[in-house]
């Protein structure tokens, strides 16, 4: 009798099992092995104290800051023109609009950077603008954005990409807010600016908040935009971990392992940080809104 | 104000293939075009990316939709944990976990071949296709499969005429999404396909890196048609499949 209870409840767990199997087998034991260097201290200290390791993840974590600060306003202001639109226009034009905003998601990353790159590049359309407008008078007169130290043209990739979904995030959220409330609103002579500040961005801001937390994981973990647009040095962390293994697999094992575990526990912890808020900001909020 | 940022979007498309100077073209041509078609590589990568893309999303839904069912109607206390596991590579890079199996697929024998490429574009597109997957589960009311049990139905067809139906919508989003990431897959396909395998982001990408107006902006239409072309045709077959497996005699 004992015995079928117990098959009964691994029976039920069938399901999931391939999917956990698959998923363990390929990642996760990726994972395991680039924590295994970890451990031999030797190797740590080397890794911390040779110079290159710790500009890059300064350098890195400057990016993603900036990026994330971009990515925080063009998204916000991406909201409240939404916001704005939806108390005006009818919800088949709406869903039309959104749309519009939404389509940088659906080019890829490298794409994307390759568009701001002839946008912004010296040889590129802003430029070629400035020198039919007469603001300069050669090429190189306009300022490097692309393949240089400072990352710009990384920055306004992931600004450019990163936005939308941040939008589509808190979209799904906004549109339940009932807009009879406005209505009410109003009669006390509140306009749609105070509104949006008092009542919508409070109920928003839980998931704006981990949606930006979950692209500035991302983006410090992201590899393709700064090996497309960045420089020899100084390189990202990502971009710093493939370079090693790519130029000497066998001898720099060691090290991208390191490295490779040091990004794993950043991105984990990051992730971390987004399930206690959700946790104590999203109740709070459910709250609310069912009342 | 808002728009500024999709003037690359709408750039890109004006740009393809024309431009040659710094100034707006001079000269118009198609030799960037037939540069790209011609190339008999170009047509292998198309082929090695769509099919890798088309066999991911297909793996991604049957290992899928089972751990959907379980994760979104049973009780169990193992679910965060499972979560954790399935849901790691949205946020944990997936280069860095496939820096670390690298050298095990080597001994494996899994490099450069197809079968590695795909088991890796799976990593970062299954979390998406079950994600896809909880949103046709939570608007599902769990008392109809109880009631379908209790009426002596089987688990097979259980599954064929009650389940995959309310899971069309999420099926034909997550297999767009697989097909959308692992078409654009760079890195992962690079390092694991050593140079044996090519796909379109491959090809591409010297080309992008060097600002090469007239080469780049052709592929980079390409890869757009090609894309939607590709996600195009998956929706159509996985409808005609489905409308044939769901159908009640």
């Amino acid at each position: 009798m004992n015995g079928m209870k117990k098959w009964q409840r691994v029976k039920k767990h069938l399901g999931i099992l391939p999917s956990i199997v698959v998923m363990s087998a390929l990642f996760w034991s990726g994972i395991v092995e680039s924590f295994q260097q970890i451990f031999n201290y030797k190797l740590l200290e080397k890794v911390i104290n040779k110079g290159e390791f710790l500009n890059s993840l300064v350098y890195t974590a400057k990016l993603s800051l900036c990026s994330i600060i971009l990515v925080g306003i063009i998204s916000l202001l991406g909201i409240y023109v939404l916001y704005l639109l939806s108390t005006e226009v009818s919800p088949a034009k709406l869903n039309g609009i959104k749309m519009f905003f939404l389509s940088p998601m659906y080019i890829p990353y490298l794409l994307g950077g390759y568009m701001i790159s002839i946008l912004v590049g010296q040889s590129g359309v802003i430029s070629t603008l400035c020198y039919r407008l007469g603001c300069i008078q050669k090429m190189n007169e306009f300022p490097i954005l692309v393949n240089e130290s400072h990352g710009y043209s990384i920055i306004l990739t992931y600004g450019w990409k990163a936005s939308p979904f941040v939008i589509l995030m808190v979209y799904s959220t906004m549109i339940k807010i009932n807009n009879e409330w406005l209505d009410v609103a109003k009669v006390y002579g509140v306009n749609r600016y105070h509104f949006f500040k008092e009542v919508v961005f409070p109920i928003i801001f839980p998931i704006y908040l981990s949606s930006l937390f979950v692209v500035f994981a991302h983006i410090f973990a992201s590899f393709e935009v700064p090996y497309l647009l960045g420089v020899t040095y100084p390189r990202t962390l990502s971009v710093l971990a493939y370079e090693k293994y790519a130029r000497n697999s066998i001898g720099n094992r060691g090290e991208v392992m390191v490295i490779n575990s040091i990004i794993i526990l950043l991105t984990a912890s990051v992730a971390l940080i987004i399930y206690r808020l959700n946790r104590s900001l999203g109740e709070r909020v459910e709250l609310e809104l069912e009342k | 104000m808002i728009l500024f940022p999709f003037i690359p979007l709408v750039l890109g498309s004006i740009s393809s293939g024309w431009r040659f100077g710094e100034i707006l073209p001079p000269n118009y041509s198609m030799d960037g075009y037939e540069y790209v078609l011609k190339n008999r590589s170009t047509w292998i990568g198309m082929g090695y990316n769509l099919s890798i893309a088309y066999i991911v999303a297909i793996i991604n839904l049957f290992l899928a939709i089972p751990a959907a069912r379980f994760l979104f109607r049973k009780k169990s206390r193992f679910k965060g944990i499972y979560m954790v596991i399935l849901f790691a590579p949205l946020i944990v890079p997936p280069l860095s976990s496939v820096l670390g199996i690298h050298h095990s697929m080597i001994i494996y024998g899994l490099t450069d071949n197809l079968l590695g490429v795909i088991l890796v574009n799976i990593i970062p597109s299954f979390p998406y296709v079950l994600l896809s997957l909880y949103g046709s589960f939570k608007g599902f009311s769990k008392r109809l499969e109880e009631s379908a049990l209790i009426d002596g139905v089987s688990r097979i067809e259980m599954y064929r005429y009650i389940i995959l139906p309310m899971l069309i919508p999420g099926i034909l989003i997550g297999s767009t999404i697989s097909i959308l990431i692992s078409l654009s897959e760079y890195i992962l396909t690079l390092l694991i396909g050593g140079g044996e395998i090519i796909t379109l982001p491959i090809l591409m990408f010297p080309y992008l890196s060097s600002g090469d107006k007239i080469v780049g902006s052709v592929y980079a239409i390409l890869f757009i048609l090609f894309n939607i072309v590709g996600i195009l045709l998956f929706e159509l077959g996985i409808r005609f499949a489905l409308k044939k497996i769901t159908k009640v005699r």
